[in-house]
């Protein structure tokens, strides 16, 4: 290693000017958090809705509710709400209250920030996507939010999550251009709002006058830091006192340096494959010679069983993910409400999968088309080679396809086009708190007109398990709903409707002297990090 | 004549354009539907496609390339989907701080450069000018994303004299902002800085170097010298005045190109200019920007081979300003 050999030869000369280097910085603020974060923020917090934006959000503005960091809604701006009936809920807000002008936050204020959070012109990934079946928001007194949904919907305190709350004047005359320079960056939030300069940083300090516990750190800075190797040297060289996005590959020496320290944990997140069963003819299937095929082998379940047993999971995680993940034996996380428990795991056994293959009527195997993204997970690209490759072991004749995000993503989701015949596809469960948002987006036949089935890009369908994920949706009562979802996962798993790969980890890295508590979002907020004893 | 020459390319610079746009255009077009690329997965159908609607992606690329010509005729390229922001603010917001980057690197560049490739030119094939000529080579070959780590390794995790990435404090000068007037902004200046000027350095010195070999040689050079005029002057007014010629075209190009596409450097040094801001805007289908930024960029060559043709007609009186030449 050319470089290892580099610091080594270097690092006599640097002795001195390291000790020179920490009298230097021994002044700085000790209460001033530095996070070297991958994702660019977007000041407007109504125009651009997703997980990373909401993270930043969180700091400066309230929200009726707050997700902890393992995704349970706790009291923020309203401190408790009542089920009037089914789909009438009302939201108390805290008398405490305030805006970083000092002006009370009343439930007109949380009014105007929801409409402005659904309306706002030019929003490409807009709020409104979060409300999905919130039929109204008012305020029916001073401190009494009233939200109706169109039916029986336990998502909501979830989804109310997702939306910053901003005073009623600003939401009505604010253009984006305010939240840039700071002007209209007003909420409730424990941080307010001091500086940001568009691709570099974001400067945050404490809210002195926060109603609820207060903010632990003076002043926070997130510098965007895209790059993984940059964010990395940004830690080891001291610039940064975190990083969120650790790349997997570069834990084992990270945690090899003794001022640096690595937290991990699991995140809401599985990553599965999805084959195409709802085709009779599949555009990416062929048979051993390239050539088209009259039939789609992927319907019948055998064959996807035999796919899901030739794949090793233990090396997949172990090689290509570095030991950031665990094997799945379904598409729900385990901390994720409604985890199917009981279901056993897959068993890796290739000879097994063959003799299954043979059973089906494909003793040679046929060809087969993997499409995955290159630049949307972490070693998406890589982990499709190493699923081609066990894949052809099972006799299946593979291609690997890795594409962009911005050419993938179009593809999939055009109901008229091509899309895919085996794809890789990752889901967080963060927006509906429950295995409800996997399970309708991936799992639910396609139905346009009622929004299931949106991710469903290999159009499985079986009514029954279409019956209980839609019981489940307007099931209130968490420890019904979740027995609703576990049977559902079960039988989807028992079709291999989507074939499960691993659970993805969350990891963040810091300097010595911190401790951080990761959430299974990935959302990256400051007051997870606090100086350890 | 001036007159004539700059009517003539504004005229060039209009077409140009129009051609240009269309071309970015499709390719841009040719994506796809960049809605699907932002929305977050659990966003419902009916959502997602009223947002189609109202973006106007819904409607055949001839519509919608005739609505942005109308808004960009008068002024407006779009608002950036992911940074709520119209796109050119957002280039202009970023382009200082890749200007000062490209600034700094080309004043290194010529510094170092010009005089290194008249003492390698000047003296006589000898072992300074073969030196210098080979590191020059590895100066064009070696990848600055590799030598940007290096140097991070190097300079700022072992010696922990600079710091890893970023852009340090900046101060508003008549009204822009700018970190060559701090400490603190110089120190993170200085190694992308260094990593981006090695190419024009070693291009440079080879031109340079070649430049004044080849016309050492020359007859008025051999009658000057005969006439007994003192080699330094020989040197600085008449050789080096020729051998100018083609260097500032190749600076203006350099410039441009640096300007551009200094993405590598960016993204290594965190450093947050527009050649990051149109690899991020790419990678999230961010098409007003994607757009707006390469309309900027034609903009900006077609300017800079104006400055350049200019300049090369007042160092050569021979070169004469055209709308045909």
């Amino acid at each position: 290693m050319p470089l290892s050999k580099l610091r080594k030869a270097t690092r006599g000369l640097s002795a001195a000017v390291m000790l020179v280097s920490c009298v230097m910085s021994a002044d700085a603020a000790a209460d001033t958090l530095t996070i070297g974060t991958r994702s660019e923020m977007t000041m407007d917090p109504h125009f651009f809705w997703s997980t990373p934006n909401r993270a930043y959000n969180v700091h400066l503005y309230g929200s009726l509710v707050r997700l902890n960091n393992a995704m349970r809604t706790q009291p923020m701006i309203a401190s408790k709400w009542i089920l009037v009936d089914e789909t009438t809920w009302d939201f108390k807000i805290d008398p405490a209250a305030r805006f970083h002008n000092g002006s009370k936050v009343t439930a007109k204020d949380v009014e105007a920030s929801f409409k402005r959070a659904s309306t706002l012109e030019n929003a490409a990934a807009s709020y409104k996507g979060a409300l999905r079946g919130v039929a109204s928001v008012t305020a029916i007194d001073t401190d009494t939010v009233r939200v109706k949904t169109k039916k029986a919907n336990p998502a909501l305190l979830h989804q109310v999550a997702q939306i910053s709350i901003i005073p009623a004047n600003i939401a009505v005359s604010a253009n984006q251009g305010d939240f840039i320079s700071g002007k209209a960056a007003i909420g409730a939030g424990p941080y307010k709002f001091v500086r940001f300069k568009a691709g570099d940083r974001l400067v945050l300090e404490r809210n002195e006058a926060y109603f609820g516990p207060k903010a632990k750190w003076d002043k926070v800075v997130f510098r965007v830091i895209s790059d993984d190797a940059a964010r990395v040297a940004a830690l080891l060289g001291g610039d940064v006192d975190l990083i969120d996005y650790v790349p997997p590959s570069d834990v084992a020496r990270l945690k090899r340096e003794s001022g640096i320290k690595v937290f991990r944990s699991t995140s809401d997140r599985t990553m599965f494959l999805i084959p195409d069963v709802g085709r009779n003819v599949s555009p990416f299937v062929t048979d051993k010679d390239g050539e088209s095929m009259n039939k789609n082998p992927l319907q019948d379940v055998r064959v996807r069983k035999a796919m899901a047993m030739a794949i090793d999971r233990k090396s997949l995680v172990a090689r290509i993910m570095d030991g950031a993940g665990t094997p799945a034996n379904q598409n729900v996380a385990p901390d994720v409400l409604g985890h199917a428990a009981a279901l056993p795991g897959i068993k890796y056994d290739v000879s097994a999968a063959k003799k299954l293959l043979a059973e089906a009527g494909y003793p040679n195997g046929f060809g087969l088309t993997i499409h995955c993204t290159n630049d949307r997970y972490v070693n998406d690209a890589r982990i499709c080679q190493a699923l081609g490759q066990m894949l052809a072991r099972l006799g299946l004749k593979m291609k690997v396809e890795a594409l962009p995000k911005a050419v993938m993503f179009p593809r999939i989701r055009d109901p008229k086009g091509d899309r895919t015949s085996l794809m890789l596809l990752s889901f967080g469960s963060g927006t509906s708190g429950d295995a409800g948002g996997t399970l309708t987006h991936t799992i639910h036949t396609f139905d346009k007109g009622r929004g299931f089935g949106t991710w469903n890009v290999g159009r499985y369908s079986n009514a029954n398990v279409d019956a209980v994920i839609e019981k489940a949706v307007t099931t209130l009562r968490a420890n019904d709903r979740a027995k609703l979802q576990s049977k559902a996962i079960s039988l989807a798993i028992a079709d291999m409707a989507v074939i499960p790969l691993f659970y993805n980890n969350v990891i963040v890295a810091s300097r010595k002297g911190l401790s951080y508590t990761i959430y299974a979002d990935q959302s990256t907020i400051a007051d997870a990090a606090v100086p350890a004893n | 004549m001036m007159g004539t020459f700059l009517l003539y390319r504004t005229l060039q610079a209009f077409v140009t354009l129009a051609v240009v746009s269309i071309i970015i255009f499709l390719g841009v077009f040719a994506l796809g539907n960049p809605v699907y690329v932002l929305v977050d997965p659990s966003a419902p159908a009916d959502v997602v496609e009223q947002t189609i609607r109202r973006l106007g992606l819904d409607r055949p690329i001839y519509e919608q390339y005739g609505i942005f010509v109308t808004n960009a005729l008068s002024g407006d390229l779009g608002t950036s989907y992911t940074h709520a922001q119209p796109s050119l603010a957002l280039i202009a917001s970023r382009f200082t701080a890749t200007f000062e980057l490209v600034l700094a690197s080309l004043v290194i560049a010529v510094a170092l450069g010009l005089p290194l490739g008249l003492i390698a030119g000047y003296g006589k094939n000898n072992w300074v000018g073969r030196t210098l000529s080979s590191v020059s080579i590895l100066g064009i070959s070696v990848p600055i994303f590799w030598l940007g780590l290096l140097m991070i390794i190097v300079f700022s995790l072992e010696l922990k004299w600079l710091p890893t990435g970023g852009r340090g404090e900046t101060v508003a000068l008549f009204g822009v902002e700018t970190s060559l007037l701090t400490l603190d902004g110089l120190s993170h200046l200085v190694l992308p800085a260094m990593a981006l000027s090695l190419f024009p350095l070693a291009l440079i010195i080879r031109l340079t170097r070649a430049g004044v070999r080849e016309h050492s040689q020359m007859d008025y050079v051999r009658f000057a010298r005969a006439m007994g005029i003192r080699p330094a002057k020989l040197l600085f007014a008449y050789v080096l005045r020729n051998v100018l010629i083609p260097i500032v075209t190749m600076i203006g190009l350099i410039f441009g190109t640096l300007i551009a596409f200094a993405v590598v450097t960016e993204t290594v040094f965190a450093w947050p200019g527009i050649g990051k801001l149109l690899i991020d805007s790419i990678k999230v289908s961010d098409r007003p920007v994607i757009i707006a930024y390469l309309l900027f960029v034609v903009v900006m060559f077609l300017v800079i081979n104006l400055i350049v043709d200019v300049i090369n007609a007042a160092l050569d009186p021979r070169i004469r300003l055209s709308g045909t030449s």
